[in-house]
């Protein structure tokens, strides 16, 4: 009796496991799989993208991976807390799959966008330090405010800091930098571009008088002598072409034209050379007398005269030429244009009495010489 | 009696059961994330970029490896090679760290070094500057090469105190670099300025 009780209970439990076993390797069986392969994939191609810096290159599809990936492991997370047969990895494996997709899209987005990022920057600096270079002369020369001239400093050296981040790789601080450069710099060239719109205001008369210049230089088949003040240069012209060229020094305040005596300003106009003087008649080894001022310049003055512009007790001034004792590096004269002394050795033998030197701003627009 | 044995022998297989059943690795997971806190705030991310994302990912793996194990059927758990992953986590985290500690140390090298360089280089421009043209000659250019120095100054002035502040020392190693640089092209320039000088004077 107890014996087949047991035997009974024994088979029933028996039964019972059987079916339980059938269901659970059933329900094993066809439960929702995770999608870990892909969640592999994902940490791999992700690492991959990572390496080439593409969360800097490709921020966007970077970050949408890195999200979507977040995204997926909570829902991962929240179905694995539910009753194995409850689970559900649909969503998670959607989200997972858009992660590799968005991951793969900054790996490929990175070195293409990385090689358009750094030739961009690259050439974004290299014409701020050419420009910052060509602008050199004029700031050390130009006359500015301090803090024009901190900010023109400033931002150069924001310039540099941003090319030593770049070449660390660090893009964010690079870029920050590079516009912080270029906004102390924008300041500084504010003032400059002012200054230099109002002084070239002159330029298509300068131009006229370089072409004429230029011109009888070809017809008389002589000498002739432009010299360009921005650029700090006097170009010697023979039978119309450009035979050499001089670096010459300025009055300090060489910006603008010749006003009144003393001003210390190099005049502007087409000139022709009166006498020649030399060692022994010279101060400043060697000289040549300009015809300043010529007639254009007297009635220049008294029209600013007339108008208010000079003082009634003003003079004119004179006495300018082209003279030795140069090649300082800055502009120290009165108002005359100095060359070191074998330079005027050298003008001094080509140039005679009667020889045009013209005096310009500029011989280029200003808008070439700003690029 | 016979339903106690039945009972004994069904909590028997429940305890048997439970007790096969493996454990979430919780305690590597906590420390595998106190060790990536701890680079990070080291500043690994930013000075040993290539480390410390080698044991983002390393946890990344560890805690997928968990879910893996997660989503298995109790009994059939094993989270040994979630933990082995999780443990390397701490492992290349302190890699990180000690990888950080020393980059920062020889950068540290590197811009003391810079500063003692343009200290030395700000004072030969000013020596330069007082031997330069002076006078009407050359009062505007000497004046407008006195705030380049100015410049150059202020920015040893923020680098040194960011030495002694223990600042952000990649920050000043980038700042003081263009600094040098500059400080240095004054001290041609000026060269060139006063052999011009002397060079107008001897005809």
């Amino acid at each position: 009796m107890r014996f087949g009780f047991i035997k009974k209970t024994l088979f029933y439990i028996g039964i019972l496991s059987l079916a339980s076993l059938i269901i659970l390797v059933l329900l094993l069986l066809f439960m929702d799989k995770p999608p870990m392969e892909d969640f592999n994939k994902c940490i791999e191609v992700m690492t991959k993208a990572k390496k080439i810096n593409a969360d800097v290159y490709a921020p966007e599809y970077y970050q949408s991976a890195e999200t979507n990936y977040k995204y997926a492991f909570i829902e991962l997370r929240r179905q694995n807390e539910k009753l194995f047969f409850q689970r559900n990895f649909s969503k998670a494996k959607e989200l997972i799959v858009n992660a590799i997709l968005k991951a793969e899209l900054a790996r490929n987005a990175s070195g293409t966008n990385k090689d358009t990022q750094k030739a961009r920057f690259l050439k974004e600096t290299e014409l701020l330090r050419k420009k910052l270079d060509s602008y050199h002369e004029f700031f050390i020369k130009l006359p500015l405010r301090t803090q024009t001239r901190k900010d023109y400093e400033f931002g150069k050296l924001s310039v540099e800091e941003s090319v030593n981040a770049f070449e660390k790789g660090d893009i964010m601080k690079a870029n920050k930098k590079l516009n912080e450069g270029k906004s102390r710099i924008s300041y500084a060239d504010a003032e400059v571009n002012q200054l230099l719109k109002e002084y070239f205001s002159r330029f298509p008369k300068w131009q006229h008088w370089v072409e004429n210049t230029i011109s009888a230089s070809a017809s008389n088949k002589c000498y002739a002598l432009v010299v360009d003040k921005i650029k700090h240069k006097g170009f010697l012209y023979l039978n119309g072409k450009l035979y050499k060229e001089y670096d010459v020094e300025f009055g300090k305040n060489w910006i603008g034209d010749k006003l009144y005596a003393g001003d210390n300003a190099t005049p502007e106009g087409r000139y022709i050379i009166t006498r020649k003087k030399g060692t022994r008649d010279s101060g400043y080894y060697k000289a040549m007398m300009l015809n300043y001022p010529n007639a254009e310049d007297l009635s220049e003055f008294a029209a600013r005269k007339r108008s208010g512009q000079i003082s009634r007790s003003r003079g004119i001034g004179g006495l300018i030429e082209i003279h030795g004792n140069g090649g300082k590096g800055v502009d120290w004269t009165k108002g005359c244009v100095a060359l070191s002394d074998d330079k005027i050795d050298e003008l001094y033998s080509k140039l005679s009495v009667g020889s045009p030197v013209t005096i310009v701003g500029s011989t280029v627009a200003l808008s070439d010489l700003l690029k | 009696m016979k339903k106690g044995l039945l009972k004994l022998v069904t909590l028997s297989i429940l305890v048997v059961t439970l007790a096969s059943c493996a454990k979430v690795p919780q305690a590597d997971i906590d420390a595998a994330n106190v060790a990536i806190e701890a680079a990070k705030k080291a500043g690994a991310d930013r000075y040993v970029a290539a480390s410390f994302q080698a044991a983002v990912d390393a946890q990344k793996s560890g805690l997928a490896q968990v879910e893996e194990q997660n989503a298995k059927f109790a009994l059939f758990r094993n989270y040994d090679a979630a933990k082995t992953t999780l443990t390397s986590v701490t492992t290349l985290s302190n890699k990180a760290v000690e990888e950080t500690t020393a980059r920062k140390e020889a950068l540290k090298a590197e811009v003391t070094a810079a500063v003692a360089e343009l200290t030395t280089t700000i004072a030969g421009d000013k020596e330069l500057l007082a031997k330069a043209p002076k006078g009407k000659e050359g009062k505007a250019a000497v004046e407008a090469i006195g705030q380049e120095i100015g410049v150059v100054e202020t920015v040893l002035t923020e680098v040194s105190a960011g030495l002694t502040n223990n600042d952000d020392i990649l920050t000043l190693s980038e700042k003081v670099k263009p600094a040098v640089e500059k400080a240095k092209a004054i001290n041609t320039e000026l060269t060139d300025v006063i052999a011009k000088a002397k060079g107008g004077k001897k005809k």
